[in-house]
């Protein structure tokens, strides 16, 4: 796809024929949408049922299954469904109604039109943000205004900003950090800020600022918001988190009767920037005390820093410890070299991860794969590389949280 | 210092030293291309941009004379300062009405620093805000119908955390 702009400058040369057209469209559209709405709730009811299934609704189901094999000239198929339907109940067939039937018609549509969305392309996703967008296109166009006042003033009000000036506002808005939350609340302002949020150069803006020169796959998601939605992505606007804990056994007492036990509790924190920078921390202070002042510049204890590179939805991460720990490091050196024994030039930390979407939260999560130290041994100048075994009780996966005062401010311009 | 003089919409003259005038692009190819005298008596006028306006605006550009000039290239860009200084904080504690007239004044003059400056202090107005709250700062109208609102709302669904 070419982008929407130069789409929607064709259509609004033509005559009004083309814009006839569109009042269709979107009459259809309508239509399509309210049965889509009645169809879900008939679906929901079914839905219901599937969850508590009796031995009758399990064989109806089976039945129901039968019929739809017969239909499509699957007989052994269908024969194979009614055996079992009748080995559950045996006057199954007189106890199916009409109304089963449709209804099973109902959800099996709405399934279809899911998996249509699913497989090819979600070309109907695309299709309905078009119809919206292209009414609202000709309408902003016949306007040539942003938006409109609520209450009248004589005081210089936001609709007096030309269009140009907005689409730099929403530059400063989205910015560096990617504030994708703020973009869409934008557009769900007014009809003219919708227009201007879905700018295909900001989305576009966004996209490369996230995969750099590997957008080329945009065709296959239709439009660039589309891609930013759908393809696997690490998330910014928060902090990726895991918690640790394990047991470290106490002093016995005295008397013997005591076997104390501590439950020591840590965390992991891994903060992405969309620029390729990457901070992580393990620490035994809650979250609440670190999220705030995670960041690149930041004087935690134990930061590592580093970047990060994405292939499909893998990401690799090199880290290394920050400069300010160098002093005990210089003192662990010294103490060596006395010694005449190998020195520990510096470490590199490797990790890797696959992102995960959980349910409808993209990038929700981090699953490790890999996590091994790199360390430069001075006397035979070679790396010496060491694999953690990835536990699943001392690895689980990291989990995506929101922090809201990562994209509070404005910092850069998206470009 | 060579000054020339400036002529806002309503008719007032304000005398201007002109390497701060110069901070606007608008200003500056004006004076080259002209080949303007700094003997010219003659203000130039300026019809988009009226005096409380256009006093702020040279407030502005006085106090950033010194300013390095923005950076072009993609190297220098760690060096930019990120925080809107305790100066410009102050000086845009104003009206909205003043605020969307500054960045139209900026834009016309074409002085980028205090249009980058302006434009991020409305997007810190927006950022963070639901949609009904922005609409409440800057007293915009829902044009919405209720269908089209219904359908914005399900295609941004995915972005709400749950």
């Amino acid at each position: 796809m070419e982008g929407f702009g130069p789409l929607i400058i064709e259509e609004s040369d033509e005559s009004s024929e083309s814009f006839l057209s569109i009042e269709d469209q979107l009459a259809k559209f309508r239509e399509q949408w309210q049965s889509e709405l009645r169809s879900n709730k008939s679906g929901q009811n079914l839905d219901l049922n599937i969850c508590q299934p009796t031995e009758e609704e399990e064989a109806k189901y089976l039945f129901l299954q039968g019929i739809e094999a017969e239909r499509s000239h699957c007989l052994p198929e269908a024969i194979k469904y009614y055996r079992k339907a009748v080995q559950l109940v045996p006057d199954i067939e007189f106890r199916i109604t009409e109304d089963d039937i449709s209804r099973a018609d109902n959800k099996r549509n709405r399934l279809d039109s899911e998996s249509s969305i699913l497989s090819d392309g979600l070309s109907e996703e695309i299709e309905n943000i078009e119809d919206v967008l292209e009414r609202l296109f000709i309408l902003q166009a016949q306007e040539g205004i942003v938006c409109q006042m609520e209450l009248s003033t004589n005081r210089t009000h936001f609709s007096n900003l030309p269009p140009e000036i907005i689409a730099h506002i929403i530059k400063w808005v989205v910015g560096k950090h990617l504030d994708v939350e703020s973009l869409e609340n934008l557009g769900m302002v007014c009809r003219g800020l919708f227009v201007s949020s879905r700018d295909e150069k900001i989305w576009r803006g966004i996209c490369q600022q996230i995969w750099g020169i590997n957008c080329s796959s945009v065709k296959k998601y239709g439009c660039w918001r589309n891609m930013y939605i759908h393809r696997p992505h690490l998330r910014y606007n928060g902090v990726y988190i895991s918690k640790m804990s394990y047991l470290r056994q106490g002093e016995v007492s005295l008397d013997g009767l005591y076997n104390p036990f501590h439950i020591v509790e840590y965390y992991r924190y891994v903060r992405f920037y969309s620029d390729g920078r990457v901070v992580h921390l393990t620490s035994p202070e809650h979250p609440r005390s670190v999220v705030g002042v995670l960041k690149w510049n930041c004087r935690l204890q134990g930061l590592q820093y580093g970047y990060y590179k994405m292939a499909g939805d893998n990401v690799t991460v090199i880290l290394k410890r920050r400069i300010a720990e160098k002093s005990t490091y210089q003192r662990y050196k010294s103490r060596r070299n006395k010694n005449g024994e190998a020195l520990v030039e510096k470490q590199k930390f490797q990790a890797e991860f696959t992102v995960r979407n959980v349910g409808k939260r993209a990038g929700a999560q981090l699953v490790w794969n890999r996590y091994a130290v790199l360390a430069l041994n001075q006397l035979d100048n070679e790396e010496d590389l060491m694999e953690f075994e990835l536990k699943p009780a001392t690895y689980p996966p990291l989990i995506f949280s929101q922090v809201r005062s990562y994209t509070a401010y404005a910092e850069e311009p998206l470009f | 210092m060579p000054s020339i003089k400036l002529s806002s919409s309503d008719g007032e003259v304000f005398s201007v030293e002109v390497e701060i005038a110069k901070q606007s692009n608008t200003i500056k190819t004006m004076l080259e291309d002209l080949g303007m005298d700094e003997e010219d008596d003659e203000a130039v006028p300026l019809p988009n941009v009226n005096a409380a306006i256009l006093k702020r605006v040279i407030q502005w550009c006085t106090y950033h004379k010194d300013d390095p000039p923005p950076p072009e290239d993609d190297e220098n860009k760690e060096k930019r300062t990120d925080d809107i200084s305790s100066w410009d904080a102050d000086f845009l504690k104003v009206d909205q009405g003043t605020l969307f007239e500054l960045i139209l004044a900026a834009n016309y003059l074409d002085i980028k620093g205090l249009l980058d400056v302006t434009c991020k202090t409305v997007a810190n107005m927006i950022k963070g805000k639901s949609p009904e709250e922005i609409r409440k700062t800057f007293n915009i109208k829902n044009d919405f119908t209720q269908a089209e609102e219904d359908q914005v709302r399900r295609e941004n669904e995915w972005c709400e955390e749950k």
